[in-house]
């Protein structure tokens, strides 16, 4: 596309290549669980089998809350959150923010886990927010969740480690554009089955040449938001704030106003959340909602609301007196006033998440996370194919499948874990869905080694998973005790059921070969002679 | 009319669009040995119309649709670029 000089072109084969042959496996990772997060919040109500019914937020909660408020200590009035997980379950945080043991800022309080029907309190814990125990309903969106954004390592590791895969995307994407010299030229190019190298060749490139703006958007996004907070907010500190943190933070949050800590009644949320829902405010029932000060006259409380298909395609804030419950105007997500920024941050979200427009973006952002697997995959097919010699990169080829494959295989061995786990005993749902994980890891390792031939090991794993996504729905429905037809009216539950049970019966049709590519041409044809791409011959 | 017809509809305007350009692209014919198309092909107008539904929803602001649009447009470029042609 971009005419080079033959050594930079060079260099950026070995870039475009070694860089994705080191890290493409974990990148795959990385953008296969991405594409399965989008639709986490099916995930969490499926894997409850949308069992927590009830007006939940939006119900009559002001009561209960007060009767909470009074059962904290004083201080964890100082911010109250309240939002309601995938499972319909009401989560209250009462906190305050204090040094922990590393003299690292910290939440601190109670935290109350309520039925959304009863508001009966399920579970108070106390103490450090990141030494709580993990909410069972919500966990397997939660480990799938903690998949993509941190690979599941500690800390800022795991957000650092994602950070940079998504830039390794970013560079893959940009150098395979520019050496790519006939991107517009093979743009309706079927793959050739002249030989298996250069079919490999053209799904690898026509899969990138299309998925190439998204795929640099989707990295790009992905990298911003590990980045922000890890690496972003004390970059701008040092060079902005003379390093001053908090300072940074409030600026970029909005500056608090005038603190008055004159006691006063707290107003209560159900009159604000009715307003919020009005159509000239958000139009929506709130997602996440934050108070300030509870029972202070400076007391504030913060909206949040989700884009909605016919709405905004934005997340929005908005902000009301504590005391009187007036009406004090959308707040940014950046600063106090609205900005460029605010606006670009909210754009980033909108491209990286694919929430912003109901049922058919999110199948539309599922669909690209996949091509990008696709397109991850058959690079790394592609440099195994051309190293044929050499025994060292092909046991690469074998990682290719155990990983390819794998991953799918391990996230529903989890799931399983999940699901006989939390209809037994609550309190093991976190180790059985990991061991879960890890069983499917352990399996998948094995398979990959008991089978040295790529077809035969594809085969059983199309088939070991196949099975494995149709044994979902009816372990959930033999786990809730509860018959198929008293799911009609949780719509994502049915929805979930049936499209898991025709993925598995689609992996299972694949295993059997009948949509396999024809053979490949030995004689090459005149397929291979016409415009050879700059880079085949070059690597 | 709903975010997602408008949507539907912008898609299947470049599908449409798409599979024009496809079946008379030049390097595909070749390449798979099928008869030289030796009709008028008009490639770049069928490349304004597949962006028409692009403009069109950016000047209706209808920017969800604009987003969900072009993201598709990748998808629906690859899997009509994809199968082999019949010879």
């Amino acid at each position: 596309m971009i005419d080079v000089s033959k050594g930079t072109a060079r260099r950026l084969v070995d870039i475009h290549g070694w860089s994705a042959a080191v890290l493409g496996l974990a990148l795959y990772i990385v953008v296969f669980s991405g594409a399965i997060v989008v639709f986490s919040h099916e995930i969490g109500n499926w894997s409850v089998s949308g069992h927590k019914q009830g007006e939940g937020i939006a119900g009559n909660i002001d009561a209960k809350l007060i009767s909470l408020a009074e059962q904290v200590d004083e201080d964890y009035l100082e911010e109250v959150t309240l939002f309601q997980n995938s499972a319909g379950e009401l989560i209250t945080f009462f906190h305050t923010h204090v040094n922990n043991d590393e003299g690292e800022l910290e939440e601190k309080g109670t935290r109350f886990v309520l039925d959304p029907d009863s508001l009966e309190i399920l579970s108070r814990d106390d103490g450090f927010r990141e030494d709580m125990p993990i909410i069972s309903s919500g966990f397997l969106e939660r480990f799938y969740i903690d998949l993509h954004v941190r690979l599941h390592a500690p800390g800022v590791i795991g957000l650092y480690l994602t950070g940079i895969l998504g830039l390794i995307l970013f560079v893959s994407a940009v150098s395979g554009f520019i050496l790519h010299r006939h991107l517009i030229k093979d743009v309706f190019l079927s793959p050739r089955l002249s030989t298996r190298l250069m079919n490999t060749r053209d799904r690898h490139a026509l899969a990138g040449t299309w998925g190439l703006v998204f795929s640099i958007l989707l990295a790009f996004t992905g990298a911003f938001f590990s980045f922000a907070t890890t690496l972003g907010l004390p970059v701008i500190a040092i060079t902005a704030f003379a390093g001053d943190q908090h300072l940074a933070l409030e600026t970029i949050i909005g500056i608090p106003e005038a603190e008055d800590d004159t006691p006063k009644n707290f107003v209560g949320l159900e009159a604000i959340i009715t307003n919020s829902q009005q159509e000239d405010v958000a139009g929506s029932t709130p997602i996440f909602i934050a108070v300030q000060h509870w029972g202070r006259a400076d007391s504030r409380v913060i909206t949040t609301h989700g884009p909605t298909a016919e709405g905004s395609m934005f997340f929005t804030n908005h902000r009301y007196d504590g005391v009187t419950g007036e009406y004090l105007g959308e707040k940014p997500g950046l600063g106090n006033v609205p900005s460029t920024g605010s606006t670009v941050i909210g754009l980033i979200g909108v491209l990286h998440f694919g929430w912003f427009a109901g049922l058919l973006s999110r199948i539309i952002w599922l669909s690209l996370g996949l091509a990008m697997c696709y397109v991850t995959l058959t690079g790394l097919q592609l440099w195994v194919q051309r190293r044929e010699k050499s025994d060292t990169w092909q046991s690469l080829s074998r990682f290719i499948s155990v990983i390819g494959y794998g991953l799918p295989f391990s996230m529903v061995t989890a799931a399983v874990g999940f699901l006989f786990s939390y209809s037994s005993s609550e309190y093991d749902v976190e180790n059985w869905t990991v061991t879960g994980f890890l069983l499917g890891v352990v399996l998948s390792f094995i398979v990959g080694f008991v089978y040295p031939v790529a077809e035969q090991r594809e085969k059983l794993f199309q088939k070991i998973t196949g099975l494995g996504f149709i044994s979902l729905p009816i372990i959930r429905l033999l786990t809730s005790e509860q018959s198929w037809a008293e799911y009609s009216h949780a719509i994502a539950v049915m929805s979930m059921d049936i499209s898991l049970f025709i993925t598995g019966l689609i992996l299972l049709v694949l295993s059997t070969g009948i949509m396999r590519a024809k053979r490949f041409n030995v004689k090459a044809s005149v397929e291979t002679s016409a415009t050879e791409p700059a880079f085949e011959a070059k690597a | 009319m709903s975010v997602q017809l408008i949507t539907l509809l912008a898609c299947a305007v470049s599908f449409t669009c798409l599979v024009y350009l496809r079946n008379r692209d030049p390097k595909r014919r070749r390449v798979f040995r099928l008869a030289v198309w030796d009709k008028k092909r008009y490639p770049t107008l069928a490349w304004l119309l597949c962006f028409i539904p692009g403009v069109v929803l950016l000047y209706i602001e209808q920017y969800s649709a604009f987003i969900m649009w072009l993201a598709a447009l990748s998808l629906i470029g690859w899997t009509v670029a994809l199968p082999k042609p019949k010879v």
